[in-house]
């Protein structure tokens, strides 16, 4: 098929080296970390430089406000008492927050405490939360937790892993999305859509699709992309509601197309970019939108592939199973 | 969701009465001349032609079939006739019915270049043998109980829709309340880039007249690749077809299968697009099926859309749903 037509217009913060194979345990983990609050937030660089999240409040275990105070990734302390935690707080329609908080309860000094996210921008005690102090991450009253207590985030590593770190935002600031390669695996991804073309009724609504694998597994296969696990949605009901990302398929045995045709589609040659729906489930079902600007791929593609061949090279990037937009610049790297 | 908007426009014919519930002698004269009859119905703008009958006692190049008794099922002479398409591919269907009961079927076959002629290098048929085509495809043959697996008295209700170009055309038949026949002939919509006839896209057929009470547009049976082909220059007549559809979950499961109500956010039921895929000697989606979607697994056969305003816009047939003429509901007996 003909390249989509993209739906947003993209900013990329891509191929930031996280984990440099350190010998020192959590090291690694730190400078992904670091790594993807300042993709996120336009630091370095600035390749995000329209919307991008900003930091709302934060902590590197000597000082905590609501300054930025993770200027490198030694301001990421773990650790059991004063710890680092930071609050990401994005300026799109929603104004969603996600809280990452680095305290170990554990010896370990590279796992983390906590990782959520309130969709209405409420980690602080002017919005009914708390914010924080050295020792205590800020809460929110709606805030849902991601991971919790003792994750070993990167991918159950500590030591000697080597990272890349992407995000890339839409320039209204509506979609987000993060990966994170660890030895080559895309191990995690953030991903946050104003669901487009909505349906009535599903008013302001937006996708949330935040999974962290805490082995090398990979974060973007057709299986973690489809499952029901790790998404949500969120709309002006205020309701949080699992959700189905859906796609093609045939037969009456019910294959995902992207699973029966594992080669490029005959009659143009071209690898396939299939769409996704979004779909509630709970007290409200059905479809109630689409995913903008990301596509499952064939699963009989390689990690990294890139679309098209020719004559603009790099125009999209294919991660997991999933295509995605990519900067038409750099050949993405996952180690 | 909103009702879709049409690709084509369509005409109608529908609701004809073929059997009556009489005997299964007339009514299966009754049901097969209903459906000639639908097929080259004066509502449309470019109806099929019988380009060729026979009434077992006259064949040749006309419409020998005038009335329901001209419909002769016997092993002797007997009756047949070919139907032609006046849209872009000039396809021809054949129904014989040369057999020693009073009901079944010899041959159901197509030929997607007209080509049941001598002519065209095939045969012209006699009153004791049905024209031949050098490319036909028999899709039914000897002894076939083609009216459902009816042996008895039975009740058929046809229905044919067909675009005014004639490039789409969809023909239903229900007997005893069950959608049991279906012929559907689609240009397709969206054509992906080398999949054409000529300077157009190429065509999906679905022919099936099942032999027992099979609802042929039930999800199980329409998403499958029986009885489906698809047609274009490169590859040609190719049998490994199947529609797509929106599907949830790493288990792979058809939203229709699992989506039992209309949606809660729109109350609306859904109507969900339906793709073509080829598996054959070239595998693929090729493009999209125009104005007919699955609906939910939870609707019934009849159910008509929408509920207020203008009435009967559309029609649910198994598990799919197809335009309506905006005039009465759907009849199935």
């Amino acid at each position: 098929m003909a390249l989509p037509t993209l739906v947003k217009t993209w900013e990329h913060d891509i191929n930031n080296q996280g984990g440099v194979s350190s010998g020192v345990s959590g090291e690694d983990c730190a400078r992904t970390m670091f790594q993807m609050k300042d993709a996120l937030t336009g630091g370095g660089s600035a390749e995000i430089a329209t919307k991008p999240m900003l930091v709302s409040r934060s902590c590197d275990s000597v000082s905590f406000g609501t300054t930025d105070y993770w200027l490198a990734y030694t301001n990421i302390v773990v650790a059991n008492v004063n710890h680092s935690w930071i609050v990401l707080k994005s300026q799109g329609t929603i104004p969603y927050e996600i809280c990452i908080d680095m305290q170990d309860n554990s010896p370990h000094k590279y796992q983390l405490n906590y990782i959520g996210v309130s969709m209405t921008g409420s980690f602080n005690a002017g919005a009914g939360g708390s914010d924080g102090s050295l020792s205590t991450r800020p809460t929110a009253p709606d805030e849902l937790q991601i991971l919790g207590t003792d994750q070993t985030w990167c991918a159950g590593l500590n030591v000697g892993f080597l990272s890349r770190v992407h995000a890339m935002m839409s320039t209204d600031g509506d979609t987000m999305m993060l990966i994170v390669h660890i030895n080559n695996v895309p191990t995690i991804v953030w991903r946050f859509d104003l669901v487009q073309d909505p349906i009535t009724g599903y008013v302001n609504g937006m996708h949330v699709w935040m999974r962290m694998q805490i082995s090398l597994a990979n974060a973007l296969s057709f299986a973690e992309l489809t499952t029901v696990s790790y998404k949500w949605s969120y709309d002006a009901l205020a309701d949080i509601r699992s959700t189905y990302i859906s796609y093609e398929a045939y037969d009456s045995t019910e294959v995902a197309c992207s699973v029966g045709f594992v080669v490029a589609n005959e009659w143009d040659n071209d690898w396939p970019f299939y769409p996704l729906g979004v779909w509630t489930v709970g007290d409200k079902r059905g479809r109630v939108g689409t995913i903008s600007d990301l596509w499952l791929g064939s699963t009989g593609t390689n990690e990294a592939d890139h679309y098209p061949d020719v004559p603009t090279l790099y125009q999209f990037a294919q991660v997991g199973d999933c295509i995605i937009p990519w900067d038409s610049t750099n050949q993405i790297l996952t180690s | 969701m909103a009702l879709p908007t049409l690709v084509k426009t369509w005409e109608f014919d529908v609701n004809n009465r073929g059997g009556v519930g009489l005997s299964i002698a007339s009514d299966i004269k009754k049901h097969a001349f209903a459906i000639k009859e639908a097929l080259i119905s004066a509502s449309f703008t470019l109806p099929m032609v019988v380009t060729r009958s026979s009434n077992a006692s006259v064949a040749d190049g006309t419409d020998n079939w005038a009335t329901y008794a001209d419909v002769v099922v016997s092993s002797g002479n007997h009756s047949w006739i070919v139907l032609k398409s006046q849209g872009t591919v000039p396809y021809e269907i054949c129904i014989a019915f040369d057999d020693n009961t009073s009901y079944q079927s010899s041959f159901f076959g197509f030929s997607m270049t007209g080509g049941f002629n001598a002519g065209a290098g095939g045969t012209d048929g006699t009153i004791s043998a049905r024209p031949t085509a050098t490319d036909e495809v028999a899709v039914h043959t000897t002894n076939w109980n083609w009216a459902g697996g009816q042996f008895a008295a039975f009740s058929s209700m046809i229905h044919v829709l067909m675009s005014t170009d004639a490039n789409t055309m969809m023909m239903i038949v229900y007997i005893n309340g069950a959608a049991v026949s279906v012929i559907r002939a689609d240009i397709i919509q969206n054509p992906t880039t080398g999949y054409a006839i000529g300077g157009g896209a190429g065509m999906h057929f679905w022919l099936r007249f099942t032999n027992d009470a099979t609802n042929v547009l039930a999800f199980s049976q329409a998403a499958g690749s029986g009885n489906k082909w698809s047609l274009d220059d490169v590859v040609g007549l190719d049998g490994n077809v199947f529609f797509s559809y929106e599907a949830i979950d790493v288990t792979e499961i058809a939203c229709i299968a699992t989506f039992h109500q209309p949606n809660a956010w729109t109350g609306k039921w859904p109507f969900y697009p339906v793709g073509v895929w080829t598996t054959g000697a070239k595998r693929g989606r090729v493009g999209t099926l125009s104005d007919i979607w699955w609906s939910s697994g939870a609707n019934a056969q009849g159910d008509m859309y929408p509920a207020v305003g203008s009435l009967y816009q559309f029609a649910n047939v198994g598990n799919m749903i197809i335009p309506w003429d905006g005039v009465g509901p759907l009849l199935k007996a």
